[in-house]
């Protein structure tokens, strides 16, 4: 493990849905930091520390984002595209975890250079396995270049 | 003499005196012959030498019996010669005197008797030479006379001796060789006027016709011409001369130029050559006919037609023979009119049948054929076989025929297509470029999408017709004009409102038919359906996403909460419980709605008049708490439109928007919102535009979205907008958001379409 604390930034328009992902990924304790914004303009303005986001130290470079596709404002894709489509943020994995299996969305996500696309479950267990899984997936056995 | 014979005995003296008388008589008959036939051959001279005997012969005689004879002898030489010869007066005074003279002569004479009957013939033949002299006198009248007669002939005269030698030229015949006088030519040959060669073969000829004795009769042959160094043709003839007991003394020569005639010959037998070389290559058949329409000369052609080899074998047929009777019958009435007429028949196609049934067509010519006097004495035709022709006219016909029922057929199709037709020709310029294009024929459906007049466009260039420098589309049709591949397109039409789909074919290069569909109503129901697709993907995805969305909760806080009660955490419980009821409401209320969606459209209200003043006061009173919870001041403008509609739905709509421009007032102080309506472009528009938050123009079309919420905060399912776009939708209209962005408030609008626009809005 590496001793450099780690921050997901996730990306969920359902309140609930965040919480569930939220309290998952706590009790694994994969990550030091979790950042939750609701929409795509807050994701995009994340990134680009835009606005209320300016502070570095406490909202820094995701190491993953978990990203939700349906999103008031600016869609999720859209937020996938724009990230990928960026070299200073196409490095950062983005994770789709939406409730959609529409194949369209998962043709689009992954023409958008999505590095993975996974649905929630909806069964408590999966749900709970999936996030465990996919936080020691990309933050522990992931090698990244930063 | 007399004396002398009485001096003998009586009888005996008599006797011999009458045998001297006799004797003298037979002399001087002798005389008279051998004379006449001495002189007449041999002249002056032969007269001088026949006198020596005779004056020998009369010194025999005595002196008065040589007187008597000498003067019976001059009556009868005066007889003989002087009348038949009609002597002048002068003339016959010589005579007499030249008798008497003899008779003195013969008396004086007589005294020496010896000299007696000489001295009378010498009178005699005094007197004969007088006669003679006379004679000789009228030969040489008439030698003159022939002499002037042949010098002035034309043709060449000659008479040669034996030995070739001239005797005789005329003046035509002295002017060919170059001379002028008789005397220089006389005793010459030919060798004196003609180089060796021609005068010797001539002389050759000459020779031949003096040894065989034989004339040479109009004989044509070529002589030179002295003069001019040319050989002419002349007409020989040449006779040989025979003295009376037939002994050849000469030949006589009559020659004539014929050289003028012999070129007009010639020229004639060119022009024969000419006029039957044409006559016999020519591919027409022509032939000549009398009086009575009977074939008298054909060429090789009509031969052949007529299938004979020898031209006699026809000669003298009519058409009636060589065509049969009824062909015969029509050609003998219109010959005769020709010739009596004199009017030519010309270029009269002709059909007849030939033995084995064909019929065989013919272009005709006639003319009447005309002696020297003008009388018309037969005919000269001239027949081209047109079979080939007239087949070819006849298949023309039977396309024309057909075309021309093509043709019908087509224009019918034309006419009454649904589609718009027209037809061009691309316009080039001298350097082959194309640069516009003339209209040349439109159907009436084109008339009718482009309010273009048939009349009116046709025969005009494009640039013209629509007043554009490069006509409409130049560069696409251009090309299928040129390269004859077809193409089509879609375009939508300004001025028209309307889209078309345009084919463009080229039917011959340089010219191209466009034909012109209206696919307004099909785009229509491709938005639609297209529309009622997105519309039925976004209800999938609804289920797949929004209903999935709230299982998710409720299971997982299930799970959550069946953990936290194992591992006896219960201080999340509540929370986590009022999560899954919330989520289970939530599913209730997206269940609601799919459900009121789905109904609009198939459950509808009976259309009726509505009044969208009342409606919109209704509709306000029901939102009252709202609004006034919300201090909204609102606004209804009384020039709103009866519409005819569903009443309910409309208030849906209305209502749907109010609470939207209500709920979405912001921070706003002075909340206003106020129903409204206006005209766009003859277009009746509803509006309801407030001062809150606005729409950034990002989202002025996924807000009628399906579940698509711009705020998280704000209450609602995402499915207001929805609904009313269903509604507007389903009574023709659009609905669509008008707002500059955030803070700068939003009006949104809809229309319905005209038919739901009452009368009284018409009226009004």
């Amino acid at each position: 493990m590496i001793g450099r604390p780690m921050t997901i930034l996730l990306v969920e328009d359902n309140p609930d849905h965040a919480e569930l992902v939220k309290r998952n990924l706590e009790e694994f304790q994969v990550a030091n930091h979790i950042n939750h914004v609701e929409d795509g303009e807050a994701a995009l303005d994340y990134v680009y520390r835009r606005g209320v986001y300016f502070d570095h130290k406490k909202f820094p470079r995701p190491d993953l984002i978990l990203l939700d596709l349906r999103l008031p404002r600016i869609d999720g894709l859209e937020v996938l595209k724009q990230i990928k489509c960026d070299l200073t943020l196409q490095a950062i994995p983005v994770v789709v975890l939406t409730t959609s299996d529409a194949e369209k969305d998962l043709a689009q996500a992954y023409e958008y250079h999505a590095n993975s696309y996974v649905t929630k479950p909806v069964n408590f267990d999966n749900f709970s396995r999936l996030l465990r899984d996919l936080g020691y997936y990309w933050l522990a056995w992931n090698k990244r270049p930063w | 003499m007399t004396e002398r014979f009485k001096n003998e005995d009586g009888l005996r003296g008599y006797i011999l005196q009458a045998a001297l008388i006799a004797l003298a008589i037979s002399l001087i008959v002798l005389y008279v012959y051998t004379f006449s036939r001495i002189h007449q051959q041999m002249g002056e001279t032969g007269g001088i030498i026949i006198l020596v005997p005779v004056v020998l012969s009369g010194w025999a005689l005595g002196a008065r019996g040589g007187m008597l004879a000498g003067l019976i002898v001059g009556f009868i030489n005066f007889f003989l010669h002087g009348f038949a010869l009609q002597i002048g007066s002068m003339e016959f005074v010589f005579i007499v005197c030249s008798v008497i003279i003899a008779v003195l002569i013969g008396w004086v004479t007589g005294r020496f008797s010896e000299l007696r009957i000489g001295s009378l013939l010498f009178g005699v033949d005094l007197s004969a030479g007088v006669v003679r002299k006379k004679t000789r006198g009228m030969d040489e009248r008439e030698r003159n006379l022939l002499r002037t007669l042949i010098d002035n002939l034309p043709d060449k005269v000659h008479v040669k001796d034996t030995e070739g030698r001239y005797v005789i030229n005329n003046m035509a015949h002295l002017h060919s060789i170059g001379l002028s006088q008789q005397e220089d030519a006389l005793g010459k040959t030919l060798f004196d006027f003609f180089p060796e060669p021609f005068a010797k073969q001539y002389t050759t000829d000459e020779r031949k016709i003096i040894e065989i004795g034989e004339a040479l009769l109009n004989h044509e042959e070529q002589i030179l011409d002295a003069k001019t160094g040319k050989l002419n043709w002349h007409l020989t003839t040449k006779v040989p001369i025979r003295e009376n007991k037939g002994k050849i003394i000469g030949i006589v020569g009559v020659s004539r130029d014929i050289t003028e005639r012999k070129k007009t010959e010639e020229a004639l037998k060119n022009e024969k050559a000419f006029l039957d070389a044409l006559m016999d290559n020519i591919p027409d058949s022509i032939y000549f006919k009398d009086r009575q329409c009977r074939l008298l000369r054909m060429n090789r052609k009509e031969m052949q037609d007529l299938n004979v080899d020898d031209m006699s074998q026809i000669v003298g047929k009519t058409d009636a023979d060589l065509w049969g009777e009824e062909f015969g019958r029509k050609t003998f009435t219109d010959e005769q009119r020709l010739m009596e007429s004199g009017v030519p028949i010309i270029g009269l196609v002709e059909s007849r049948k030939s033995e084995d049934g064909q019929t065989s067509w013919t272009w005709t010519t006639k003319v009447p054929l005309r002696d020297d006097s003008g009388q018309i004495i037969g005919l000269v035709g001239i027949s081209r076989g047109i079979n080939d022709l007239m087949n070819a006219q006849q298949e023309r016909e039977k396309l024309l025929a057909n075309l021309s029922d093509s043709e019908h057929k087509f224009r019918t199709l034309f006419e009454n297509l649904t589609e718009g037709v027209a037809l061009h020709e691309m316009i080039y310029d001298e350097n082959g470029k194309a640069v516009d294009y003339r209209i040349l024929d439109i159907n009436p459906s084109y008339e009718k999408y482009t309010g273009l007049l048939h009349t009116k466009a046709k025969g005009l260039l494009a640039s013209a017709l629509y007043g554009t420098k490069t006509p409409p589309y130049f560069e696409e049709f251009e090309r299928v004009a040129r390269t004859g591949e077809p193409y089509t397109f879609e375009t939508y039409f300004l001025t028209l409102e309307r889209h078309f789909r345009i084919g463009v074919i080229s039917p011959k290069q340089g010219t191209f038919a466009t034909v012109f569909e209206d696919i307004t109503e099909r785009r229509q129901k491709q938005k639609e359906l297209q529309d009622k697709n997105a519309e039925l993907e976004r209800f999938t995805y609804t289920v797949s996403h929004d209903l999935k969305s709230p299982l998710i909760t409720i299971k997982g806080f299930a799970g959550a909460l069946l953990q936290d009660v194992i591992t006896g955490r219960y201080q999340r419980l509540e929370s986590d419980l009022r999560r899954i009821a919330d989520a289970a409401d939530k599913m209730g209320g997206l269940l609601g709605n799919l459900l009121e969606l789905s109904r609009i459209g198939r459950i509808m209200n009976p259309p009726s008049d509505v009044n969208l003043v009342e409606l919109t006061q209704e509709v306000v009173g029901l939102l009252a708490g709202t609004i006034s919870e919300h201090k909204v001041q609102v606004v209804i403008q009384s020039d709103l439109p009866m519409v005819f509609g569903d009443q309910r739905r409309l208030a849906q709509v209305l209502q749907n928007l109010i609470e939207n421009a209500v709920k979405f007032m912001g921070n706003q102080p002075n909340p206003h919102i106020e129903i409204g309506t206006r005209k766009d472009r003859e277009e009746r528009v509803i509006y309801v535009q407030d001062n809150g938050i606005g729409v950034d123009p990002h989202y002025h079309e996924t807000v009628f979205g399906l579940f698509n919420k711009l705020d998280i905060g704000t209450q609602g399912t995402g499915i207001g907008l929805a609904i009313v776009r269903r509604i507007v939708e389903i009574h023709g209209g659009r609905v669509w958001v008008e707002s500059q962005g955030k803070g700068f408030g939003a009006t949104f609008c809809f229309t319905l379409s005209s038919n739901h626009i009452t009368r009284k809005e018409h009226e009004q």
